[in-house]
């Protein structure tokens, strides 16, 4: 009798030890950092000097951006798209955080967003959103009446080519529906068991190189998206790899 | 030993005692909430979640606001130079005289819509409205008064102690609390009912003038464009007609006021000043933050031609201006026209912002 009560108390202890075993849980978050780097040089917006494929000196002075509708791609039962998710980034601000949340336990091949927004968001209703919000205008100063829409990047700084003048400025903001562009950032993604944080740079280089190599004497230094020969469709077709995943770390 | 303990009992109890009277400041418990109003179209507005807008919080603020009681002399207070008819700046002074007949070294910045803004006071140095309160007051070419002396001046009022009560439960007054009232108060000054967003509701039309002025003010300037534009929005867009950014709009090669530099101690914030609001610019005259220009159409013809493009720090924004504009006379004409429908009436008459005495 006395041995089957031991067995019986063995028996619970087993189970309280396998009780205590973590599950697996059935959501998990993903942070986004990004770092606005130059080819893997920090930018340091007012301060540090990149020379582009076309061997103009540019300053950074402003890096801001909209995302939108996050995707996860390649998990168990297919991509997971995040509905409503939005994103603000202000490149002069610092590394910027973005947060996932209730994504479906998994492994996932990497990450698809838009730069910018959908028509209907794009042109719904500013006062919409609440104080804090990043499509609130208060926020992300990138509204534009004129053509009532958002700014999806708005990219600026000084610029300086051979003997010409040293303090030039360029303006880019990149905005209308036609120029919207979807990226995927292809990385391997455990997602099954913890939060991760994924460490990703924007890549200012790629806008001025790649497909196509932008030079800011030849092309123009300025834009709002309409009659400037194509200088926005070539940068936003630019934008292809901005984006650049370095590390998945647990948080 | 029994008496020891006693003692220690009674020193910690005292201590617990000390650290529950230093509660942080709020609502009294009978305060009346107060729900701020947002006119349509505008974003909404983060409020300082610490300090809730209350009906008392903002009576004391108002009476405050109006009292030269915080001025060293008793002569000046905060209306003294923002005054409502001119949208509450200086009736049209460059520079404004404190207590002691000494001018100060930027013009008077209107008081409208702080409830979305970030930064305060030309070259950005206080980073909230209850912050920006009590600067003034202590300034020695302002109102040239200490705050100890200012919380002791209303605590002898007894319609100030009840109102301190009233709005916040304490029975005195202190900085932080006058800080607080005048917060509030300034947070519902919101102007939102001018000629141009009674058009935007369907409620009136434009003249051609203002039309035309409108378009000038929301197009680009670029030479490959057919359509003139004055390039105005980058800066002055939204419903609040300012990105209230931190700017260089190219007045001088390199100014002598550093601006928003002084804050920062950055050489890149050099000549960098906010952004104002353009509602009711008809009425806040002069302008800049040196009140170079007397008239709006002074400021036109600045940003049409006068822009000095290598300013140092310009703002990329300005990349038009230093082009140049290309605006014709009939052009200033219209866009002016249109900065005169920002001004709102109902606001400048407004009771709620009104003297309470």
């Amino acid at each position: 009798m006395k041995s089957a009560t031991l067995l019986f108390a063995g028996a619970i202890a087993v189970g309280l030890l396998t009780g205590c075993e973590p599950n697996q849980p059935e959501k998990v978050s993903l942070d986004l950092h990004i770092e606005t780097t130059f080819d893997g040089t920090p930018v340091v917006f007012d301060v540090s000097e990149h020379v582009n494929q076309a061997q103009e000196t540019l300053v950074f002075k402003r890096l801001d951006y909209l995302l939108s509708d996050f995707t996860l791609e390649g998990g168990p039962n297919g991509d997971v798209g995040l509905k409503g998710t939005y994103a603000f980034v202000k490149g002069k601000a610092g590394a910027a955080h973005i947060s996932l949340d209730s994504i479906p336990a998994g492994m996932y091949t990497g990450i698809r967003f838009k730069i910018g927004l959908d028509s209907s968001v794009n042109h719904g209703d500013p006062s919409q959103y609440g104080p804090t919000h990043p499509l609130n205008p208060n926020v992300n100063k990138l509204l534009w009446d004129w053509t009532g829409g958002y700014i999806f990047t708005a990219l600026e700084g000084n610029y300086r080519h051979g003997h010409g003048d040293p303090d030039a400025v360029f303006l880019y903001h990149m905005a209308l529906d036609k120029n919207l562009r979807t990226v995927t950032v292809d990385f391997p993604l455990d997602l099954t068991k913890h939060d991760k944080m994924l460490r990703m740079e924007y890549n200012l280089a790629e806008i001025f190189k790649n497909p196509t190599v932008f030079s800011i004497v030849e092309k123009g230094d300025f834009s709002h998206s309409t009659f400037d020969n194509g200088i926005v469709e070539t940068l936003v077709g630019n934008m292809g790899d901005v984006f650049v995943a370095k590390k998945l770390e647990r948080k | 030993m029994r008496a020891r303990w006693a003692v220690l009992a009674l020193l910690v109890a005292g201590i617990g005692g000390v650290a529950s009277c230093e509660k942080e400041l709020g609502p009294a418990k009978n305060a009346t909430p107060y729900t701020l109003e947002i006119p349509m179209g505008f974003p909404q507005p983060l409020l300082p979640a610490d300090n809730p807008l209350t009906v008392e919080g903002i009576a004391l603020g108002r009476m405050l606001f109006y009292d030269p009681i915080l001025s060293r002399d008793s002569t000046q207070s905060c209306s003294s130079c923002h005054q409502a008819d001119y949208a509450f700046t200086d009736m049209g002074k460059k520079y404004s005289v404190g207590i002691d007949g000494i001018a100060g070294k930027r013009n008077a910045m209107p008081l409208a819509n702080l409830a979305w803004q970030e930064q305060f006071f030309w070259d950005g140095r206080a980073p909230s409205l209850r912050t920006l309160a009590l600067m003034p007051i202590q300034d020695p070419i302002e109102m040239h008064e200490t705050l100890p002396r200012a919380i002791e001046k209303l605590n002898r009022q007894p319609k100030y102690r009840e109102a301190f009560q009233a709005a916040f439960g304490t029975k005195k007054a202190s900085s932080e609390a006058l800080g607080f009232a005048l917060e509030q108060f300034l947070l519902t000054m919101v102007s939102g009912n001018s000629k141009f967003d009674r058009v935007m509701r369907g409620m009136e039309t434009f003249t051609a003038s203002e039309q035309r002025g409108l378009q000038l003010f929301n197009g680009e300037s670029n030479p490959n464009n057919p359509v003139r534009g004055a390039d105005c929005f980058h800066c002055h867009g939204n419903t609040l007609f300012s990105n209230f950014n931190m700017s260089n709009n190219g007045l001088d090669s390199f100014g002598i006021d550093p601006g928003f530099a002084a804050v920062t101690g950055k050489a890149t914030d050099h000549g960098k000043f906010k952004v104002p609001s353009l509602r009711n610019v008809a009425i806040t005259f002069p302008y800049m933050h040196d009140g170079r220009f007397q008239t709006l159409r002074e400021v036109v013809e600045h940003y049409n031609s006068g822009v000095v493009p290598h300013s140092t720090n310009i703002d990329p924004s300005m990349i038009s201006f230093i082009h140049g504009l290309g605006l014709t006379q009939q052009d200033i004409t219209d866009l002016v026209a249109f900065l005169e429908t920002l001004t709102d009436e109902s606001f400048v008459t407004n009771p709620a912002y009104a003297t309470p005495f």
